[in-house]
């Protein structure tokens, strides 16, 4: 991995009330890497995730975005994360803007960027989605898949240097979630860096290039997903892995 | 954010500057008393008017005439005496109405010049205000201060001592007041605020007499039928407390001189009785027949002016409920922020406002106002005071709409790099309307009833209006039904109104 650093975070700590949930992680995420974050429920993996763009704000530690401390709380968190694109377990469409309102907005308000430009920005990448013909429509019309994919074009159309993915099928039903991991997969072949949280461990394995399995609040294991899946060497992931695969 | 936090800082300071601003004008009256004193005159001479305020029901002294309009419509024997005062001082003449505890109250805030409505001499009296010498002795059976009973009750009582636990109604402030606590001891004292509702409350049963003084007595038992005046139940009076006094700002001796100067030439032509007796043969419209047909004589007779003040009422409610929405929406956000300090703050404003009654504050902002300046006309103070309490409604309206949006727009929002300004405008707000809007609706509705305690200041809404036409007729419940009647219709039908925006707003989901 001689490529450039896009995140680093040192001595991740976070709690929620009692709870500590993060307990000092420190790790990087290098350009053009595709990052699963694998692990049972509770261990920190979507906590981890969200504090990658601020979402959560950690009790501790830092977070380094192309080597600026976004966690500095002078820093303009706003201009970073226009470079970090996030989608959502449950879409988080905006309901009351039709489907091209809901990319062009951002790009609209926040990059200046005119009209039609982002008009034909947003229906390029509707195209690829398969989402064209829908794009006078309003979210509700659309079913789950459909919403993800929406989600995924609206953080494209920002041009991101990553994207976090945070469960991005667990909520679909069962035959939609193709449909996303097919665009999922074309983004990683495409170069765009990503991490995603998923439960999805064939598409884990198939898509990443390195897979941290966390469990307790630490990454207790980080490997190709060759070494994970195939020869893991922590307890605690061999008996995760036994119980999901 | 920045924009919240000094928003905050401003109302913080606000908060505690306000009350200090008002105290302070409280001690500066005090010590410039002396400065200022007899100063009085001189104000009115110099800006050419003279203020008085009155309480419009109590005939043949002061009541309404509603088929005038303005200041035309006060009329009784001491409008004329107002009105021969101004003339005799060259200036012009403006008459405010309001309750009688009002008049008194504007007094010592010096929103008025001078109180002309009856008022008769007590100690109390003499702390709070200057008196005039008397411009109406009341010889023989004027002077009277008696009780007026229930017709079919006047074989039962033949001293004070027969009222044993029976309830006497008598105006708050009053002179009967006075007379009734000091020789009826065993009676049980009803307050009420104008003798209209005493009335009413005699021939309902719930009082079984009301203190009043005689030429007033009489004109009820004129007026309506079912009750009786006893020549046998009259209050023994002292000298020193008889007669009708003009009450003037404490201080002022100037005016207090020359307006006994007024009253003496008065006194020697003889002009007051005069006009208390074109007062007593005044033209008043007699409405005859039963309920349902005086009801609709009333309305028809007097349905412009319940328009009016269907008109007012809803000006005030709109007007109250847009000014609430802007301030109400910036404490909103304020709550929403994550500044403690500056949450604590709307917090308490919030509580508090919503933790005392609109008719307290009411009377709160007409008296911090009328410190600060005298000449901010009532109507304002009534204005800011029904503002500020709907703000802290409409705070949490807009609170809950906006809590009400999913927690994962904001994060959307958030993530795709919205600044927050943006966020709220484009994407929040859109979505939280349509929980804010029925609700502003219902607040305004709340309003349109609210409005209803400002008529103690006869702002000239819809009840003020009732009161008006209450005391012009004589008849209490035909005006309130029909009043009633127009709140309900209005309301009735802006609820309607909301629910079907309501419905509409959901079928957009």
């Amino acid at each position: 991995m001689t490529k450039k650093t896009l995140i680093r975070v040192e001595n991740l700590k976070k709690n929620f009330g009692k709870l500590e949930v993060l307990k000092g992680i420190s790790e990087e995420i290098h350009e053009g890497e595709v990052v699963s974050i694998i692990g049972p429920s509770g261990g920190g993996k979507s906590t981890f995730l969200r504090c990658l763009n601020l979402l959560e704000k950690p009790d501790f530690g830092k977070v380094y975005f192309e080597d600026v401390d976004i966690t500095d709380k002078k820093v303009n968190l706003d201009i970073h994360r226009r470079k970090i694109g996030m989608v959502f377990q449950h879409f988080n469409v905006f309901p009351h803007l039709t489907v091209l309102e809901n990319i062009t907005i951002t790009p609209k308000l926040e990059l200046n960027m005119a009209k039609e430009q982002a008009d034909a920005l947003a229906c390029e990448l509707l195209d690829k989605v398969g989402l064209l013909d829908k794009k006078d429509q309003y979210p509700r019309k659309l079913s789950g898949g459909q919403k993800q994919r929406l989600a995924i074009v609206r953080a494209m159309a920002m041009k991101p240097d990553v994207i976090l993915f945070d469960e991005p099928t667990s909520a679909l039903d069962p035959e939609m979630v193709k449909d996303v991991l097919e665009v999922i997969q074309e983004l990683a072949d495409s170069g765009m860096t990503i991490v995603i949280v998923t439960h999805e461990m064939n598409f884990a394995k198939q898509i990443s290039d390195r897979v941290l399995f966390m469990d307790n609040g630490v990454i207790a294991e980080k490997g190709s997903p060759d070494q994970i899946f195939n020869h893991p060497q922590n307890a605690r992931t061999k008996e995760f892995l036994s119980k999901v695969l | 954010m920045k924009f919240l936090k000094k928003f905050a800082i401003i109302m913080t300071l606000l908060f505690i500057i306000m009350p200090q601003v008002a105290f302070m004008h409280i001690y500066a009256e005090e010590s410039n008393e002396y400065a200022k004193e007899g100063d009085l005159l001189q104000q009115i001479l110099d800006r050419g008017e003279l203020i008085v305020g009155t309480s419009p029901d109590f005939p043949p002294n002061e009541f309404i005439d509603p088929t005038k309009t303005g200041q035309d419509q006060y009329v009784g024997s001491d409008m004329d005496l107002a009105r021969f005062i101004a003339k005799e001082l060259g200036v012009k003449l403006t008459i405010k109405a309001m309750d009688f505890d009002a008049v008194l109250a504007s007094l010592s805030n010096r929103q008025i010049d001078m109180a002309i409505t009856g008022i008769a001499k007590t100690p109390e009296r003499l702390d709070a205000m200057e008196m005039s010498d008397s411009y109406h002795d009341e010889k023989g059976e004027d002077s009277w201060q008696g009780l007026l009973i229930r017709e079919e009750d006047k074989d039962k009582y033949h001293s004070f001592d027969d009222f044993k636990n029976k309830k006497v109604a008598v105006q708050a402030g009053s002179l009967q007041e006075f007379y009734v606590k000091d020789q009826m001891k065993t009676a049980n004292i009803q307050y009420v605020s104008g003798l209209h509702d005493a009335i009413n409350l005699l021939k309902n049963g719930t009082v079984d007499a009301v203190g009043c003084a005689y030429g007033t007595g009489l004109d009820f038992v004129k007026q309506s039928e079912g009750i009786y005046i006893d020549e046998q139940l009259l209050f023994t009076l002292s000298e020193d407390y008889m007669g009708n006094r003009i009450g003037i700002p404490k201080g002022e001796k100037a005016l207090v001189e020359k307006t006994n100067e007024i009253i003496k030439t008065i006194r020697d032509q003889g002009l007051y009785e005069e006009w208390f007796q074109n007062a007593l043969n005044y033209e008043k419209s007699k409405i005859s027949g039963n309920f349902i047909q005086r009801t609709i004589k009333i309305a028809m007779q007097y349905w412009p002016m319940f328009l009016e003040g269907l008109g007012v009422t809803l000006g005030l409610a709109f007007v109250t409920v847009l000014g609430g929405t802007l301030i109400g929406t910036l404490f909103a956000f304020v709550k929403l922020s994550h500044n403690r300090i500056a949450n604590m703050i709307s917090n308490m404003y919030i509580e508090i406002i919503r933790g005392t009654p609109l008719l307290l504050q009411l009377w709160m902002f007409v008296n911090i106002f009328a410190l600060v300046n005298h000449d901010i006309p009532m109507i304002v103070s009534v204005i800011v005071a029904l503002i500020i309490n709907s703000s802290a409604y409409v705070a949490e309206i807009i609170r809950g709409g906006i809590i009400s949006v999913d927690k994962g727009q904001f994060e959307a929002a958030k993530c795709l790099g919205m600044t927050n300004k943006n966020m709220m405008i484009k994407i929040i707000f859109p979505q939280a309307i349509k929980n804010i809007l029925p609700s502003l609706g219902n607040e305004f509705i709340m309003m349109v009833k609210e409005t209803s305690l400002a008529s103690a200041f006869y702002i000239g809404e819809l009840m003020s209006v009732n009161n008006i036409i209450k005391t012009a007729t004589y008849f209490p419940l035909e005006p309130l039904t029909i009043t009633g009647i127009i709140y309900f219709i209005v309301t009735f039908s802006l609820s309607k109104l909301v629910k079907y925006m309501e419905r509409r707003m959901s079928v957009s989901d």
